[in-house]
C-alpha cells in the first residue's frame, strides 16, 4: 500500500540514469578540460571521466562501407583502420582548426568535422543530457583572434553551454601551479608550445610556437626511412606508430626494428639511426625557444627561468628527452627541466582546473552572452 | 471429514451395493475363481480420478504449484464435503439401496442443473458403480472451472491493484523529475545573483579557489583576465554575426 510518506521507496525506484553518469558527485553542471591537438584530444571533467581520442574523423564512403563500419561518422583509430571505407578528415592543423584557412566544399568537411569531433568529446565525457556543459579549451600559444573564435563557435554547436579558450602550455601551467618564474613546453604532435609564466595570463611575447612537432617528426622519419630502405612499403601513420613505440630507444641501445612489407612480404627493418636522427632535431628547435623566451626576460630573474622549465604533451615522453634537453641548456646558461605528470592529460588536467576554479558567475556570464 | 472417513463412506456404499453368495453356491455355478479388489485400492482409484481430473482441467492455467495444489487440495475436500452431504454416515446404516440410488440420482441432478446440462435418467442399481464415479468426475470438473474462475477474477484484481500503484509511482517519480529540474533552475538562478567570491560554497564547483591559498589572489587575477580575454572574443564574435 502506497502512501505519501513513502518518498524514500520512491526515490528506490526512479531509475539510476537519471542520477548516475559517472563517480562523482551529481551536479547541473559539468566542467571539462578540454587539450584539442592535431593529432590527439584528451578530456578531463569535473565527473571523473578522462578520455584521449584522435583528431580524425571518417564518414563511410557510401552505402555498402557505411554496413561494413556499422557506424555513420567514426573517430581516431576507428577512422583510420578504416580509412580505406571512410572520407577521413583531420580537422586541425599545426594545433589550429584548419578550416578557416580553406575555402569552398573542403572548408564546410573540416568544419563539420570540428563539430562532430567536440560532439564526440563531449559524448566521451559522459554529460546528462539535463546538465550545463562549461569547458576549458587549450589552443595554441599562438593562436590568432580567428582561430580561438573558431574553436568558440564550433564548441557551442557541439552542445557546450559555455567554453574558454586558454593557450595550451598555460593550461598546462595552471595544472601544476607553476604560475611564476617558470617555463612551459607542451610537445604536440602540431605544434611545440613554449610559454613564459610571470605571475600574469601570457601575452603574445611570453609565448612561442614552433610549427616542427610530432608531425614533423614522423615526416622526417618517413624520409629517412625511405632513403635507406627504398623498397619498403609504409604510410605516415605506420610511421607514426613505430615512432610512439620506439622513441624512447633516443637514449638507450634498444634497437628499433619495424616490421614493413617489402615486395608485399612483411620484412624486419632496423631504423634505430633513423629515429634517433629524426627524433633527436626536435631538441634544437624547443632549445632555440626556450633561449628565446630567457633572453628576452628580465635579465635580474632569467636565472629563475631557466631553473623551472616543465615538458608536457604526447611529444615529452620521447625517451632521454629531458636530459637532451637539459644538457642543450649548458650552453645558455644551465638550467632544471623536469617532466610533468601525466604528459598527456597535462592540457586537459590544467583546463578542467580552470573550469572548476573559475567563479560560476563568468561562467553564467559566458552562458548567456550569446542569449 | 478425513480421509479415514471417505473410505468408511466408500466401505458402506459398496456393501449396500453387494449382495452375498456362499462358496457352495459359486461351486455349484462352476466359479472355482473370484478376484478380490479391496477398499483401499477403491479408494485410491478415486483420488487418482479426482486428481487427473483437476490437472487435465487446470492444464491451460498458468498457475504456480502452491495454488494449483491448493485447487486440488480443496477439490478434494469438496468431494468429501459432497460424499459427506450425499452420504451421511448416520443416515447410510438405515439407507436401503433403493434410497441410496435415489440421492445419487438427485445430486447428479442438481450437478447437472448447476452447470446447465439436461437432466439425467436416474441410475440403475447394476450402473451404480460407473455411473458414481463418472458423477464425481464431473463434479470434479464443475469444481475445477469454479475454482478457475475464482482465481481468476482474484489474479485480475491483483494485476490491477498493482498497475494501479505503478502508475502512483510513475506520477511521483515524474513530479519529483520535475522538481529537480526546478531545483537545478534555482541553483543557476543564484549562481548569477551571488558575487564570486562567494562561489567557493557552490557545490557544483567543490574546486573553487580557496581564499585561505597563498595563491588565491594571484589566480583570482588569472582567472578575471582569462574571463575577460573570452568575453572580449565574445563580443568580437557577437559583432561580426551582428554586423
Amino acid at each position: 500500500m502506497l502512501d505519501r510518506d513513502h518518498d524514500t521507496e520512491i526515490m528506490d525506484t526512479i531509475p539510476a540514469e537519471l542520477f548516475d553518469s559517472a563517480s562523482g558527485p551529481q551536479t547541473g553542471t559539468v566542467y571539462l578540460g578540454i587539450d584539442l591537438g592535431t593529432s590527439r584530444s584528451a578530456v578531463a571533467t569535473s565527473n571523473g571521466v578522462r578520455e584521449v581520442v584522435g583528431s580524425v574523423v571518417g564518414w563511410p564512403i557510401d552505402a555498402v562501407a557505411a554496413r561494413l563500419v556499422g557506424k555513420s561518422v567514426v573517430f581516431g583509430d576507428e577512422a583510420l583502420e578504416n580509412r580505406l571505407s571512410c572520407d577521413v578528415i583531420r580537422p586541425l592543423a599545426d594545433g589550429n582548426l584548419s578550416y578557416p584557412d580553406l575555402t569552398g566544399e573542403e572548408r564546410e568537411r573540416s568544419q563539420h568535422a570540428a563539430v562532430k569531433l567536440l560532439e564526440e568529446i563531449v559524448r566521451l565525457a559522459r554529460v546528462r543530457k539535463d546538465q550545463l556543459v562549461y569547458a576549458v579549451i587549450g589552443a595554441p600559444a599562438e593562436a590568432t583572434g580567428i582561430n580561438k573564435q573558431a574553436i568558440l563557435d564550433r564548441a557551442r554547436e557541439a552542445g557546450i553551454d559555455a567554453a574558454m579558450v586558454v593557450s595550451e602550455p598555460f593550461s598546462v601551467a595552471y595544472a601544476i601551479d607553476a604560475l611564476d618564474d617558470a617555463i612551459v613546453v607542451d610537445i604536440g604532435a602540431g605544434t611545440i608550445d613554449i610559454c613564459r609564466l610571470h605571475g600574469t595570463l601570457p601575452e603574445v611575447e611570453d609565448q612561442v610556437t614552433i610549427s616542427k612537432a610530432g608531425d614533423f617528426v614522423d615526416q622526417q622519419l618517413a624520409d629517412l626511412i625511405a632513403k635507406r630502405h627504398p623498397e619498403a612499403q609504409f604510410t605516415i601513420n605506420m610511421i607514426k606508430k613505430a615512432k610512439e613505440r620506439f622513441s624512447g630507444v633516443v637514449d638507450s641501445d634498444e634497437r628499433a626494428i619495424v616490421t614493413f612489407p617489402v615486395n608485399g612480404k612483411p620484412t624486419e627493418l632496423d631504423v634505430t639511426d633513423e629515429m634517433r636522427q629524426a627524433v633527436g632535431l626536435l631538441v634544437p628547435e624547443i632549445l632555440e625557444g626556450v633561449q628565446r623566451l630567457v633572453s628576452s626576460f628580465d635579465p635580474e630573474f632569467q636565472h629563475r627561468i631557466r631553473g623551472r622549465v616543465y615538458i608536457g604533451g604526447g611529444g615529452s615522453q620521447i625517451f632521454g628527452l629531458r636530459r637532451a634537453l637539459e644538457e642543450g641548456m649548458e650552453s645558455i646558461g644551465g638550467g632544471n627541466v623536469f617532466l610533468v605528470d601525466e604528459p598527456v592529460y597535462a592540457g586537459a588536467n590544467g583546463g578542467l582546473k580552470l573550469a572548476r576554479e573559475m567563479p560560476a558567475s563568468y561562467w553564467d556570464s559566458l552562458r548567456t552572452a550569446g542569449e | 471429514m478425513n480421509q479415514r472417513d471417505i473410505g468408511m463412506l466408500l466401505e458402506t456404499e459398496l456393501g449396500n451395493a453387494a449382495t452375498t453368495h456362499g462358496v457352495a453356491e459359486l461351486e455349484s455355478k462352476g466359479i472355482r475363481r473370484v478376484r478380490v479388489l479391496n477398499r483401499e485400492r477403491l479408494e485410491g482409484a478415486a483420488r487418482v480420478a479426482i486428481n487427473r481430473t483437476l490437472r487435465t482441467q487446470l492444464s491451460g492455467l498458468d498457475l504456480p504449484d502452491e495454488v494449483r495444489s491448493a485447487i486440488e487440495q480443496r477439490a478434494l475436500a469438496e468431494f468429501t464435503q459432497l460424499i459427506s452431504d450425499g452420504l451421511a454416515p448416520e443416515s447410510n446404516a438405515s439407507t436401503r439401496p433403493e434410497d441410496l440410488h435415489t440421492l445419487m440420482a438427485q445430486e447428479q441432478r442438481r450437478v447437472h442443473d448447476l452447470v446447465g446440462g439436461a437432466p439425467t435418467t436416474p441410475l440403475k442399481p447394476s450402473e451404480r458403480s460407473d455411473e458414481v464415479v463418472a458423477m464425481e468426475s464431473r463434479m470434479a470438473r464443475d469444481l475445477g472451472d469454479l475454482l478457475e474462475n475464482d482465481w481468476k477474477k482474484e489474479l485480475a484484481q491483483v494485476e490491477t491493484n498493482h498497475r494501479n500503484q505503478l502508475g502512483i509511482l510513475e506520477q511521483r517519480i515524474s513530479k519529483l523529475v520535475r522538481a529537480l529540474e526546478s531545483t537545478d533552475r534555482v541553483l543557476e538562478h543564484m549562481k548569477v545573483q551571488t558575487p564570486s567570491n562567494v562561489n567557493n560554497v557552490d557545490e557544483s564547483s567543490p574546486a573553487a579557489l580557496d581564499p585561505q591559498s597563498p595563491l588565491f589572489e594571484k589566480k583570482s587575477q588569472l582567472l578575471s583576465a582569462l574571463f575577460q580575454a573570452n568575453l572580449e572574443l565574445k563580443e568580437l564574435e557577437d559583432g561580426d554575426v551582428a554586423g
